[in-house]
């Protein structure tokens, strides 16, 4: 029975992903039980999407604690949770600190450290155990760590469907030395300009960010009582991501971390003395070329080509099937051993949890408005604050409109007035509340406006004695009404995919036509 | 393996570099003037851009949920777009959730300082916050505020951390700010009952 390895790597691999989704989760609920919060949200969100995450991030949390505090049975053990929670802080695997130990990535560091063309000791801290973890065992965080390398496989099996459509495939094989070009283009903009880029397309970074958006989107909406899923948390990164997959199914699989990925690039460059290598026993060897195929770093085990760019995934180990290939430490296991001693040095942490809780706020407290526009006309600056900042449709909410003159630092005195009108598809609008002046109250306007659907609003403020007439536009949103593009685009989609499986399912039925009269 | 030619790899690098560049061109922080309130103890700006790695770190370990990663969909509410440069670095969002200092939270350091890997928040003491915390300044608006217009209020005052020295009690329960005491915590603006609010609190340009 062959000893396996892949297994073990999707473990790694899916630990990893898992805290990647699952650390802002834990971080808001820190916050929250922070805030005195938790059992109210709990109870009040009930079984929407935030109420149901919010209720597993509680029972995972409370894992393996009763739930009883100072003799009272029932309550949750709040300071025993939030140091649990504060184990867990930031994004895994770009920079979080676990258990009080910080980890950076070395790709940050390095970016940081150029940008800012200084290395300072707590950044120095943080990076150096996946520094001696790099140049003692290779390029381990691409095949063991890196989420990509979990989530790449999986897309790319989509590969099967793109050739059942008999839509055209290639298979390009970029240098190699491309992910070096960009770590040294990027590395010099960042020392000359000040700049950090990478974490725009460092995939990991990425994912985290991304995770930690859904999260601020997904509970600040509920806490504004939206409880729809939050399809708008994704942002530019995300299309990079998609845009990298595409090219991974349809034009090159594997060219990311093979030929362009400049984490990659950094980790093979520091790799180059590393102690861990897959060795190829030549008796045993049949020159069969399969490790050479299934390689996903495109490297060569069958002639020992491995080298620094090796991410130790042991796909080659895996196929062989003589065993002629494994992989071992070079040098000696003694500094397996020092590694192992430093992951498993006691955390040091700073400090411990104790002491009064703050004030917790209640966002929902009724004077707390978290709509506030800014715009200006002229030299007048206007400032509109609306509550509820999201309001519900059918109900009342108000507007408040302040219009000021910096220069005399006096209110506007003439008239304001507004009109809001509900914002359709292709740029129609429907207006829904006829121009009116407002309630002036100590320099304010005040308006009132009821929406009456789930949708996006604009509010015109027109100002008529103001250098003719003007106006001002600001949008409102009401309910959470998305796009109507989206609705555009997801017809549009859904229409080119039936074209596409149709034009398939023909030629499949030609084909098989064919082959029928040929025999 | 195709063995790479030299004028290749050149070329490879060119385009880039060319590219990157053009990157650069886009996302200067120099640019960036959207002049959010950071976190305690951060940098000046373009030296915080620069050396931030937008880990979130920050933003998981404060304890009030005051500092939200500064993104389109978090700064739409209050007209804040990210500038060139800033996409997903922290902020502090006063009439949202105002920063407590940690003044009730336990531990010797503000959180946010001492979880950052980078050093883009510098590790302050809770004793050093009235000298080195300057996040922003309290602007009022005194057309606005209930107190300077014969209606008493004087929230502010009791939310303020510094009475009696970052603002100091009028007649009427008006608020005089000093800006030489005022850290920019935004306690003031987040209690204000008035909307808009008549105290702003503003980044240190």
């Amino acid at each position: 029975m062959k000893r396996m390895i892949w297994p073990w790597r999707r473990v790694f691999q899916t630990l990893v992903l898992a805290s990647i989704i699952l650390f802002p989760f834990v971080a808001r609920y820190g916050h929250y039980m922070w805030a005195r919060q938790t059992e109210k949200m709990i109870s009040l969100w009930g079984n929407s999407t935030a109420g149901l995450l919010l209720r597993g991030t509680d029972a995972l949390m409370r894992l393996g604690l009763p739930i009883e505090e100072g003799g009272v049975v029932g309550r949750r053990p709040r300071k025993a949770l939030i140091a649990r929670a504060d184990n867990f802080v930031g994004s895994v695997p770009w920079s979080a600190r676990l258990f009080g130990v910080s980890l950076t990535d070395l790709l940050a560091a390095t970016e940081s450290s150029l940008a800012t063309r200084s290395l300072l000791s707590v950044l120095a801290a943080g990076a150096i155990i996946p520094l001696i973890a790099t140049v003692l065992l290779g390029r381990v965080y691409c095949g063991w760590i890196c989420p990509i390398g979990l989530l790449m496989p999986l897309i790319r099996r989509l590969r099967a469907l793109v050739v059942f459509l008999e839509l055209p495939v290639r298979d390009i094989r970029f240098s190699k030395n491309n992910k070096y070009a960009l770590l040294a283009a990027s590395g010099l903009i960042a020392l000359i300009g000040g700049l950090p880029l990478l974490h725009y397309i460092y995939p990991p970074a990425i994912l985290s960010r991304e995770s930690h958006s859904f999260v601020t989107v997904l509970f600040d909406r509920a806490e504004s009582g939206v409880f729809t899923f939050p399809w708008s948390f994704y942002s530019g990164g995300m299309i990079f991501l998609g845009l990298v997959a595409l090219v991974e199914v349809a034009v090159a699989p594997g060219f990311w971390c093979a030929t362009l990925c400049p984490g990659g690039a950094l980790y093979s460059a520091l790799s180059r003395f590393r102690i861990l290598r897959v060795k190829r026993v030549k008796s045993a060897c049949i020159d069969c070329d399969i490790c050479d195929k299934k390689c996903p770093m495109q490297l060569q085990p069958m002639t020992d080509k491995t080298g620094a760019e090796c991410d130790s995934c042991g796909v080659c180990i895996d196929v062989c099937p003589t065993r002629a290939l494994s992989i071992r430490f070079s040098r000696s296991d003694a500094a397996l051993l020092i590694l192992l001693a430093l992951f498993l040095a006691p955390p040091a942490r700073a400090h411990h949890i104790i002491g009064i809780p703050h004030y917790a706020y209640d966002k929902s407290f009724p004077q707390a408005p978290v709509l506030r526009l800014r715009d200006k006309i002229g030299p007048l600056e206007v400032t509109l604050t609306a509550y509820p900042g999201n309001p519900k449709p059918g109900e009342k909410s108000e507007i408040h409109v302040y219009v000021i003159d910096p220069a005399t630092n006096s209110p506007y005195e003439k008239p304001v007035m507004l009109e809001a009108f509900q914002v359709k598809i292709f740029g129609f609008q429907e207006r829904i509340a006829d121009a009116r002046e407002g309630m002036v109250d100590m320099g304010l306007h005040k308006f009132q406006v009821v929406y009456p659907d789930i949708a996006n609003y604009e509010v015109v403020l027109v100002l008529p004695g103001y250098d003719g007439t003007s106006t001002l536009r600001f949008p409102m949103v009401v309910g959470e009404p998305g796009s109507p593009w989206r609705d555009v685009a997801l017809f549009g989609g859904g229409f080119i995919m039936l074209v596409v499986i149709v034009r398939a399912v023909k030629i499949k039925r030609a084909r098989a036509a064919a082959r029928e009269r040929v025999a | 393996m195709k063995e790479l030619s030299r004028r290749e790899f050149l070329k490879n690098a060119a385009v880039t570099g060319a590219a990157l560049a053009a990157g650069a061109a886009i996302m200067r922080p120099a640019a960036a003037e959207t002049g959010v309130i950071r976190p305690p103890g951060a940098l000046e700006k373009d030296e915080f851009l620069s050396r931030c790695i937008r880990c979130a770190r920050c933003g998981d370990a404060c304890p009030s949920q005051a500092i939200v990663m500064f993104t389109a969909a978090n700064g739409e509410k209050f007209s804040l777009k990210p500038g060139p440069g800033e996409d997903g670095t922290p902020m502090v969002l006063p009439r949202q959730q105002a920063c407590n200092l940690c003044q009730k939270v336990s531990g010797d350091y503000l959180r946010c300082t001492e979880v950052c890997p980078t050093g883009a928040l510098t590790k302050l003491l809770k004793t050093e916050v009235t000298t080195k915390v300057r996040m922003g300044r309290a602007k009022l608006d005194k057309n606005l505020c209930y107190s300077y217009n014969d209606k008493t209020c004087g929230v502010c005052i009791r939310a303020c951390p510094f009475p009696g020295t970052a603002m100091k009690t009028g007649q009427g329960e008006r608020p005089i700010f000093d800006e030489n005491f005022c850290v920019g915590c935004g306690l003031c603006e987040r209690s204000c009952i008035r909307y808009p609010q008549a105290i702003m609190v503003v980044a240190h340009v």
